[in-house]
């Protein structure tokens, strides 16, 4: 009966706190199901403006509390910080902010101190049922000045969990070798030792040694000892140990591996779009153009050196792998033909034959080309030809010139680069008209190598 | 007798006079007003390599190497008829060089100080606006099996 009374009488004292803090003025932070979340976003806290708005009251301008969640305020109906409908969601980086943070610090430093005379672990000794009631559970609180918050709730904590260990280890029942009572063998009662020997004896304490023996030999159960340090009866987490900082040694990187196959073209692919085979590779590709057999794979090792040539900037190297490929390996590949034509377009009037034959097999080739690129390379080609035989041209009239001996000769050549110059300015001003493209340089071009208007004319 | 020899003599002496200043003046040296032209480029420099035709005229008149200058009176055209540069007359030129763009001009010919200079204006290799084509590995492209046009079909 007495325990049902005082079960009864804790349990309205329990309501009761509950009702008061739910009735107080929300310092408490409990939620009203009732009131509006001051959130547009529907969260139970936001960040709005820089600072952090719940449920607890907000103040005016003029220093007046008011709810949360009222928009716009109710003396001078200035905006409220829940005014805006249109707050996007709060981010949330994982960290609290710094008032939230000081809470926290608050609540861990003032934890719930237990009662140190009870033990939490060992059942209470010699209790009776009949005339104890029963205690209620202590408030155990764990000691954690730090708290750490965790930016990833997946990870596991760091630290291990650590039971809390007691400084006087409780004696053990169960102990093989307890030592015998001096009293009892004293005494020699036949009864007591019997009594000794059947019932093993806990370990005596060291400092009260004659009333630890005197106890054993009465009492065989084991005794709770008032303990020497007040807190060994709270469970206590070990402090932890600060874990010590990574030690970070600076690895130098390995030194790339040198390869020097060149058996899968593929794998090259990347390093020669970057210019990056090394001299190995090359000389291995060079070696394997000179063992292969077929011709398209030859094509297929040229291209590669081509391809690292031009990204590396080696123009002379190109041009003699680009000459190489052209004469011996092969020459349908208009695209190649009209950049080997371009580049020798841009020496000298010595290149000017090899402009015009390089352009004339990109020409046979054109078919390969379509739409705009046929047009426009096309044109291209017909140009870089006008222009070499116009170079030709004035280079023999100025060599006719300054001829002594060999005028007739050079006035032979004159004549035929003028007629060459007319003959492929006319073609391009052909092509271009038939094409729709600018006509004003191929018109110019003829006009010059024929000397007049006439023989251009449409 | 010798009234109708002296007659005749004085006659033929009077026709040769008659003719000759025609002849003269046919000549090279006679009727026509000489007209000289220079061509000269940018620079003010003489274009060694110029020729000068008339639009008529089948032949091209070089240009002295040193000063660039050509002068003449007259011109023959392909039927073998003389173009002589008589004073009132409008005369056209084609002027071309290698690397110049050619330039027509037209003068008329005044009585003395037929002195033309052209500037010609040199051509714009613009080769280098051309884009370059990219090149491609010699990679394998997969046969078309569509069958549909062939001529099996």
């Amino acid at each position: 009966m007495k325990r049902i009374a005082l079960g009864s009488l804790v349990l309205a004292l329990a309501s009761g706190g509950l009702a008061w803090a739910a009735a107080g003025s929300g310092a408490s932070g409990l939620i009203n199901a009732d009131e509006p979340s001051p959130c547009q976003d529907g969260w139970a806290g936001c960040m709005v403006g820089g600072e952090e708005l719940s449920h607890e009251p907000v103040t005016d301008s003029a220093g007046r509390p008011m709810p949360a969640s009222l928009r716009v305020s109710w003396f001078d109906l200035a905006a409220g910080p829940a005014f805006s409908p249109f707050q996007p969601l709060s981010e949330y980086s994982g960290e609290l902010p710094a008032n939230a943070a000081s809470t926290d610090a608050v609540v861990a430093a003032d934890p719930v101190e237990a009662d140190p005379e009870v033990d939490p672990v060992a059942e209470p000794a010699g209790q009776d049922q009949d005339t104890a009631a029963p205690d209620p559970e202590p408030v155990v609180a764990e000691l954690d000045p730090e708290p750490e918050v965790d930016p990833d709730p997946y990870e596991p904590d760091p630290e291990p969990y650590v039971e809390p260990v007691r400084s006087d280890p409780e004696p053990s029942r169960f102990d093989p070798d307890p030592e015998p009572s001096r009293g009892s063998s004293s005494t020699g009662s036949s009864l007591n030792g019997s009594r000794a020997s059947a019932d093993p004896e806990p370990e005596p304490d060291p400092e009260p040694a004659v009333q630890g023996s005197r106890a054993s030999a009465s009492d065989p159960e084991p005794k709770d000892e008032p303990p020497d340090d007040p807190n060994a009866g709270r469970s206590i987490e070990p402090d932890p140990e600060p874990e010590p900082e990574p030690i970070v040694t600076e690895i130098a990187p390995e030194p790339p591996k040198m390869d020097l196959g060149c058996d899968n073209l593929v794998t090259l692919e990347p390093a020669a779009l970057m210019g990056k085979l090394n001299e190995g590779q090359r000389s291995c590709l060079e070696e394997r153009i000179r063992n292969t057999g077929t011709i398209t794979q030859k094509d297929k090792i040229s291209r590669v050196l081509l391809i690292n040539a031009e990204a590396s900037g080696s123009k002379k190297e190109w041009e003699r792998l680009a000459k190489r490929h052209l004469e011996d390996i092969d020459r349908s590949d208009p695209n190649l033909c009209f950049k080997y034509a371009q580049h020798l377009s841009r020496g000298g009037v010595g290149r000017a034959w090899g402009v015009i034959k390089w352009s004339d097999y990109a020409l046979e080739n054109k078919s390969q080309w379509s739409g705009t690129t046929y047009k426009t390379r096309v044109y291209a080609l017909y140009q870089l030809k006008a222009e070499a035989a116009m170079k030709l041209w004035e280079d023999a009239n100025k060599k006719l010139v300054d001829a002594g001996a060999d005028r007739e000769e050079w006035a032979g050549k004159e004549e035929k680069y003028r007629g060459m110059a007319k003959d492929y300015s006319r073609e391009w001003l052909d092509y271009a008209r038939a094409s729709s493209q600018d006509t004003k340089k191929p018109m110019s071009l003829c006009v010059s190598a024929a000397g007049s208007k006439k023989f251009c004319q449409d | 007798m010798k009234r109708i020899f002296s007659w005749m003599m004085a006659t033929a002496m009077a026709a040769l006079f008659a003719v000759s200043p025609l002849a003269l003046a046919g000549s090279k040296s006679g009727e026509g007003t000489r007209v000289r032209i220079q061509v000269l480029d940018n620079e003010g420099a003489p274009v060694q390599t110029a020729v000068i035709r008339h639009p008529e005229e089948a032949d091209r008149h070089r240009v002295n190497s040193v000063d660039g200058t050509w002068e003449d009176e007259v011109l023959y055209l392909p039927d073998g008829s003389p173009l002589l540069f008589l004073p009132g007359e409008v005369l056209v030129f084609e002027i071309s060089a290698p690397g110049y763009e050619t330039t027509v001009i037209s003068y008329q010919v005044r009585r003395r100080g037929n002195d033309v200079k052209v500037t010609l204006a040199e051509l714009a290799y613009d080769s280098g606006d051309i884009d370059e084509p990219m090149m491609s590995f010699g990679r394998d492209v997969p046969r078309d099996e569509g069958g549909e046009a062939g001529p099996a079909n």
